[in-house]
């Protein structure tokens, strides 16, 4: 049990210092898909997005916002972070 | 090693904000508090809310000096563009 | 504990609280505890709109999850102190 937990924090972790840097979407559970270049990310998924545009769902509907600075998402609200 | 997420916010301290929330609810206001849960303290601060009236779009605004926003509501926080 | 100690500054004070189902409640703020309920003393209407009918209710708890908002006036808050605090405040996930 204890080999499979830490595993698995391990897995998600190099995903995550992976990624930093790299653009990606985050789509939180309202549906809203927000997309920028991962600056920031901690253990309880809060990010930090630069450069960050929204849409609702997918990126073929209208732009919703660009965003010119950084914007911070609240890691409890987010639903995936996918590398693009 | 980069700054959690929440550690760049304090660089806003004492700086406008522009603060999504939950049920098509926004708020703009001077950054005073804030902690891990993403509870806030915002002064000077006006709250817009976007209801569909009768099929058609609308947005109220109310402003208020110093509010205490609850961190479940919130959904994104950034510097507002132009104000 | 950083806003269970800002809220312990303001016990004494009116305020106005507005939930997550739109009902907004004024009243004294008589107690406040680590997951931020509230006890409200001497309620009364802001807005005749939001409030629930409790003409004879003077003391209310309020569960913390169920608030949206809480209204303060500008003299109630040391607005230097709380950017320091929350300056000094951990942010650091605990693990």
């Amino acid at each position: 049990m204890a080999t499979v937990t830490d595993s698995a924090d391990s897995v998600s972790s190099q995903f995550l210092g992976h990624i930093i840097g790299k653009p990606v979407h985050v789509k939180l559970h309202s549906g809203m898909l927000y997309s920028g270049t991962l600056e920031s990310i901690d253990g309880f998924m809060n990010v930090a997005l630069s450069s960050t545009t929204e849409h609702y769902e997918n990126k073929e509907n209208g732009l919703l916002h660009r965003y010119q600075s950084d914007v911070f998402l609240r890691g409890t609200q987010v639903l995936y972070i996918s590398e693009v | 090693m980069s700054e959690t997420p929440l550690n760049l916010l304090k660089l806003n301290l004492d700086e406008r904000v522009y603060v999504k929330l939950r049920g098509a609810r926004s708020m703009a206001g001077t950054l005073q508090a804030f902690d891990s849960h993403c509870n806030i303290v915002l002064s000077d601060a006006v709250e817009t809310r976007y209801e569909l009236v009768d099929g058609e779009l609308r947005s109220t605004e109310r402003p208020s000096e110093m509010v205490f926003v609850r961190g479940d509501s919130v959904t994104l926080v950034t510097t507002p563009e132009d104000e | 504990m950083l806003f269970f100690s800002f809220f312990k500054t303001l016990v004494d004070q009116e305020v106005v609280v507005e939930l997550k189902n739109d009902i907004e409640i004024k009243g004294t703020l008589q107690s406040v505890d680590q997951f931020l309920n509230l006890k409200l003393d001497n309620i009364s209407c802001d807005d005749e709109t939001k409030y629930p009918h409790l003409s004879t209710v003077r003391n209310i708890f309020i569960r913390g999850s169920t608030v949206r908002y809480v209204y303060l006036n500008k003299n109630m808050v040391d607005t230097n102190l709380l950017q320091d605090a929350t300056r000094r405040e951990a942010m650091s996930e605990k693990k």
